[in-house]
């Protein structure tokens, strides 16, 4: 949702091997039911498509900015439909096309500042605390819950880790 | 947490597509699927 210059020192920050599209307004958002209405941003989704487009696995944490699924979740999903691909399909005049300009003019995202790559480390280590201090007063499925998200934070700490290293040699 | 497989909240086909990427070029979903399959990661923003 944010402009692309936005997404462009994301790319930079992160060093991120792909590339990060702009929906300014939410029309594909929107359009897959992943728009979450109160706070006017796109839910936490993973979606896995298929060669011919087609929707093979669908991850949303709904309005949890925080739920995420974990790796080998979405590499197995992967290993899926890498194996069973499908056929390419034409797919036309796209129904949702939105223009450089439009995205840097038009997003709606409320105007939040970034985290700095500096600041990410504390923040997930404040993070990871938090999560020990729930384990202990916790039981059952919350508190597998709350295992998987220490899981998940343990494996953006680590990457924020190593794209600090690259970064610095 | 939601996960669905095949039937993502009647979504089967994902709709024809036109974003602009980081460096301004337009990224068209059934242009990028002939290289294969893909993932699309949805997020709120810069965090």
């Amino acid at each position: 949702m944010d402009p692309p210059s936005h997404n462009k020192a994301m790319v930079e920050k992160l060093d991120l091997p792909f590339p990060l599209l702009s929906d300014p307004r939410g029309d594909l958002i929107k359009r897959l039911d992943l728009w979450n209405k109160k706070e006017g941003v796109s839910e936490p989704a993973v979606v896995v498509v298929d060669k011919s487009g087609e929707v093979r696995r669908l991850y949303s944490g709904g309005t949890d900015f925080s739920d995420r699924p974990p790796e080998e979740v979405l590499l197995k999903a992967l290993e899926e439909v890498g194996v069973s691909d499908g056929e390419a399909t034409e797919g036309g005049e796209p129904e949702i096309r939105v223009s450089a300009e439009e995205a840097e003019r038009d997003t709606v995202r409320p105007d939040k500042p970034a985290l700095t790559l500096e600041a990410l480390g504390p923040y997930y280590l404040g993070t990871y605390f938090a999560t020990v201090a729930m384990q202990q007063k916790l039981e059952g499925e919350a508190k597998e819950k709350v295992e998987g998200y220490q899981d998940l934070v343990n494996e953006y700490n680590a990457a924020v880790q190593e794209t600090t290293e690259q970064d610095s040699s | 947490m939601t996960e669905t497989n095949g039937d993502p909240r009647g979504v089967r086909q994902m709709p024809t597509f036109e974003l602009p990427d980081h460096d301004l070029l337009p990224f068209d979903l059934y242009q990028t699927l002939r290289e294969g399959p893909l993932v699309l990661v949805f997020y709120r923003g810069d965090w």
